[in-house]
């Protein structure tokens, strides 16, 4: 079956149609997406590998509760922030690591990236991101999560509202008073 | 000065700095900061701080697929909840279902009659039934599901068609989670299938959830999707149902909460003996910090030492405490049981 060529909907159909290999086909669209949401949400590359992975396989087990009329992505990223909540209450810890260290990469496939150049730009570029993440632990888990669904990974508000199971109308708000608390921690760095 | 008007539109502000608003959302936006200046600058900053923020996303740097694979590999068969073998299964049920539909004189000795075909239609309804017990036994739900649906669709007015539809709703809600599903079929089960309602032994359970549904409808059936999520961590469980039944307390919501609250209470008791429901009512109150939470479980306690164990004055007690619940709702009904307390004869 040729999968590369459909959409994503396409490819959960044939998943829950018994298709195996159209797991590997979501794993590999969306394991990226599923890791920078749980990152955002955990601060943490280890506690955001664990979360990825049990989200995926989550995603596998439950597929047959999928309903198509609803997008994917939203499903999907409502069993990432699920996961991603549950993990933190489980460890009651928020530790997070700098940026640069959560993009090398230490798995069996990886190629390393690295953001450690010398130059001022990119040295400030990573101080800002250290900030913000430091300062998304101030937030709470579903701020914490619209935030990131929003601004790192660009979904919908619709989507987002049916990934967190609330209103649109909730999502403004949330959005809105995530950005006022992160805009006050990061006052010195842009005004 | 910041009015009703400029705190409804700091949502609109936020979803505008990322070009998220629809059109109609977006004019009346502009039309509001064209008179607001507080909102103005407001929307200014707020767009230039999105603006200047990093996007980048945290590379992940390597496949997980091989490793997910390995631990599926290791998962026993059937965890995954349907098995591509019971396809073959239910294709024969379906064709015995087409063919029932479609009986036709072929040049053989079997006329087609109305009672021929009403013997093949339960004969299919029955298989169906049937099929689907099996796929239940195997934790298939989805396919369970899918049989009956199609059975009740084919054969709708058929004596055990309304046994289907009430099964078929029951594994919407209870197995599947499907809830917008579950709402229209509970629906058509009231609507269509009373006697088998009023029948069956569940039929305070089948009203009772078609109530919750009909209120969960309001936010898309969030709130139990909410339920479910909080039972699935047993160190959060009992806070989040909190949560649930403090957010409206005199909600048909709020009383399942409740209800799995005391499940969880009971299975956490040291006790090996059974617990009552009063105990488990009065454990689940001492249990919960927050006040809303407690007024339900006080007036559930009022309610069923007035009702069922005749004791007044334990009901006295437990209304009175929760007349004074932050819910006003709560506060009123539970002073309104004072009321009846006092008037109904000893």
């Amino acid at each position: 079956m040729n999968l590369a060529g459909l959409s994503d909907e396409e490819v959960a159909l044939a998943l829950k149609d018994g298709h195996e290999e159209a797991f590997e086909e979501l794993v590999r669209r969306f394991q990226g997406r599923v890791y920078a949401v749980a990152y955002r949400m955990t601060c943490n590359r280890e506690d955001a590998l664990d979360v990825t992975q049990e989200t995926l396989l989550k995603a596998y087990r439950k597929i047959g509760t999928w309903q198509p009329t609803r997008g994917f992505m939203p499903w999907l990223m409502r069993m990432t922030t699920n996961q991603s909540i549950d993990h933190l209450r489980r460890q009651k810890r928020h530790r997070h690591e700098p940026y640069d260290e959560a993009v090398k990469q230490d798995g069996e496939d990886g190629a390393i990236q690295s953001l450690t150049q010398d130059t001022a730009r990119h040295a400030r570029a990573r101080e800002i991101d250290r900030r913000l993440q430091a300062a998304l632990l101030g937030l709470s888990p579903t701020q914490r999560a619209v935030f990131a669904m929003r601004h790192f990974e660009g979904l919908a508000l619709a989507d987002i509202a049916a990934a967190l199971g609330c209103t649109t109308g909730s999502v403004k708000v949330h959005l809105f008073r995530s950005l006022k608390k992160l805009q006050r921690e990061l006052a010195d760095l842009y005004y | 000065m910041l009015n009703r008007q400029c705190t409804k539109m700091r949502g609109y502000i936020a979803a505008a700095a990322y070009d998220a608003l629809e059109e109609g959302d977006q004019e009346l936006l502009e039309a509001h900061l064209r008179s607001c200046p507080e909102c103005r600058t407001e929307a200014d900053e707020l767009g230039t701080f999105v603006a200047a923020l990093p996007r980048e996303r945290p590379e992940l740097g390597l496949n997980l697929a091989p490793l997910l694979r390995r631990r599926l590999a290791q998962e026993p068969v059937g965890v995954r909840g349907w098995n591509p073998r019971w396809r073959w299964a239910l294709s024969a049920v379906l064709v015995l279902l087409v063919a029932a539909v479609g009986l036709r004189q072929w040049g053989t000795s079997i006329r087609y009659t109305p009672a021929a075909d009403t013997n093949a239609a339960s004969f299919a309804l029955e298989e169906a039934l049937h099929l689907a017990a099996t796929f239940e036994q195997q934790n298939n739900y989805v396919e369970s599901y899918d049989v009956l649906r199609r059975a009740v669709d084919a054969f709708p007015k058929e004596p055990r068609a309304g046994e289907a539809q009430m099964r078929l709703a029951d594994i919407a809600y209870s197995k599947l989670h499907w809830y917008d599903r579950a709402d229209q079929d509970y629906r058509r089960l009231v609507a269509e299938y009373q006697d088998t309602i009023q029948a069956s032994e569940d039929w305070g359970l089948v009203l009772q959830r078609r109530e919750l549904l009909a209120e969960a409808r309001r936010d898309d059936y969030a709130v139990l999707h909410e339920l479910d999520e909080a039972g699935q961590n047993p160190t959060t469980a009992f806070e989040r149902l909190e949560k649930i039944i403090a957010r409206d307390s005199t909600s048909e919501v709020a009383t399942q909460a409740m209800n799995r609250m005391l499940a969880l209470v009971d299975q956490d008791s040291p006790s090996s003996e059974p617990q009552t429901r009063l105990k488990l009512l009065q454990a689940a109150r001492d249990r919960c910090s927050d006040d809303r939470a407690r007024g339900k479980l006080d007036f559930e306690i009022g309610d069923l030492a007035f009702r069922k164990l005749e004791n007044r004055a334990l009901a006295m007690e437990a209304y009175g405490r929760a007349s004074e619940s932050p819910d006003p709702r709560l506060a009123q009904r539970a002073r309104e049981s004072l009321v009846a307390l006092r008037v109904v004869p000893r």
